[in-house]
């Protein structure tokens, strides 16, 4: 038999929050916005180089080695975290994506490396393309997100 | 979020841990802009621990990967430490993708609130102000020690009242069907401020 006990909550950050002082939430969320905006240069850079780190992990055909797929989902975890905070959210989504195929591929897929290229060619795409049309960087992404369920219902049915 | 209405963080501690000089200097960016003026920057676990042993924090900020460790440890280790002022301190963790392997644990740690990368500002105060209305009991069991975690989040602190009220039968109907034991209990840890 196992214990269950229950502690009451006393909110200690309600009390520090309480009392007067403090900004309007309209102010408190532009400033926070103005300060972001000072990161971008730095932010752009960092992103950069996680897609060169990328890159770099990929360059060698054939299939990727345990050391290589987790660099490569730990600069693209870089990127999902950073994309849309520094004006490249699509980025960010086509990492995201790419965390998600290189976290199926612990099994090994057929399709996997193929996924991971097209992934990787997306985000050069996404990230040369300030010529890039709205609509057919949404194609790109929707292009990823069928390629996704793909490799899911391949590591499923393994 | 009324944009009328104020947040105050000016007497508010807050640690915030990340390894990556970017990743931090976007929170510390987030908070400073919210009015935050007390901010505990932490670089690694070690530190964390060290400063929450130390020192009264009234919200925890965390990546959910710090210099390769995981984050989640620090809120776990957090809500085991006895007669700690800091043990159920609020607790946000920060989080990009989540590999599968661990997706439970994350869920599982104790912490009030996870977070989604990329982070907004909107969505970071819409979530402290959450936590600050924070009203759910802290359960201890063998395997979890946090927020009681049978209230659906997205039903909002002002609910939470009225669901108090049938936590009770709640826990009796998951005794019954697990053979556990509930102690009801008033734990100093949480009466700390």
């Amino acid at each position: 038999m196992s214990e269950v006990r229950y502690i009451p909550n006393v909110n200690r950050l309600a009390k520090a929050m309480s009392g007067p002082g403090g900004k309007k939430v309209s102010q408190a969320l532009d400033d926070a916005d103005a300060g972001l905006a000072e990161l971008t240069p730095p932010g752009v850079e960092a992103i950069d180089e996680a897609l060169e780190a990328i890159l770099s992990a990929v360059a060698a055909p054939g299939p990727l080695s345990a050391e290589n797929r987790e660099a490569i989902y730990r600069e693209a975890n870089r990127i999902n975290a950073m994309g849309a905070l520094f004006g490249l959210a699509d980025m960010g989504k086509a990492a995201f994506s790419l965390c998600e195929v290189i976290d199926l591929l612990d099994v090994d897929l057929p399709s996997g490396r193929p996924a991971v290229d097209a992934h990787v060619r997306s985000l050069r795409i996404l990230r040369g393309g300030g010529l890039l049309p709205t609509a057919e960087g949404e194609a790109l992404l929707a292009g990823l997100d069928s390629l996704l369920a793909h490799i899911r219902a391949e590591a499923a049915r393994r | 979020m009324n944009p009328d209405s104020r947040v105050n963080l000016e007497r508010v501690s807050i640690l915030l841990l990340d390894s990556s000089a970017l990743g931090m200097s976007i929170l510390a960016q987030i908070f400073s802009g919210f009015g935050a003026r007390n901010l505990y920057k932490c670089w690694t676990v070690a530190e964390a621990k060290s400063l929450l042993l130390e020192n009264e924090v009234d919200l925890i900020v965390l990546n959910d990967e710090v210099a390769g460790e995981p984050g989640f440890e620090v809120v776990r280790w957090l809500r085991r430490l006895p007669r700690n002022t800091n043990s159920f301190a609020s607790t946000i963790l920060v989080s990009g993708h989540i590999k599968r392997a661990v997706v439970q644990r994350t869920r599982d740690c104790g912490a009030n609130f996870l977070v989604s990368k990329p982070l907004s500002p909107r969505v970071m105060l819409e979530r402290v102000l959450w936590v600050s209305r924070e009203k759910r009991p802290f359960l201890e069991t063998a395997d979890y020690a946090g927020p009681d975690r049978r209230y659906h989040v997205a039903e909002g602190a002002e609910n939470l009242g009225r669901r108090r009220t049938d936590l009770e039968q709640d826990v009796a109907n998951a005794m019954t069907a697990s053979g556990m034991t509930v102690t009801g209990t008033t734990d100093s840890r949480n009466t700390g401020a």
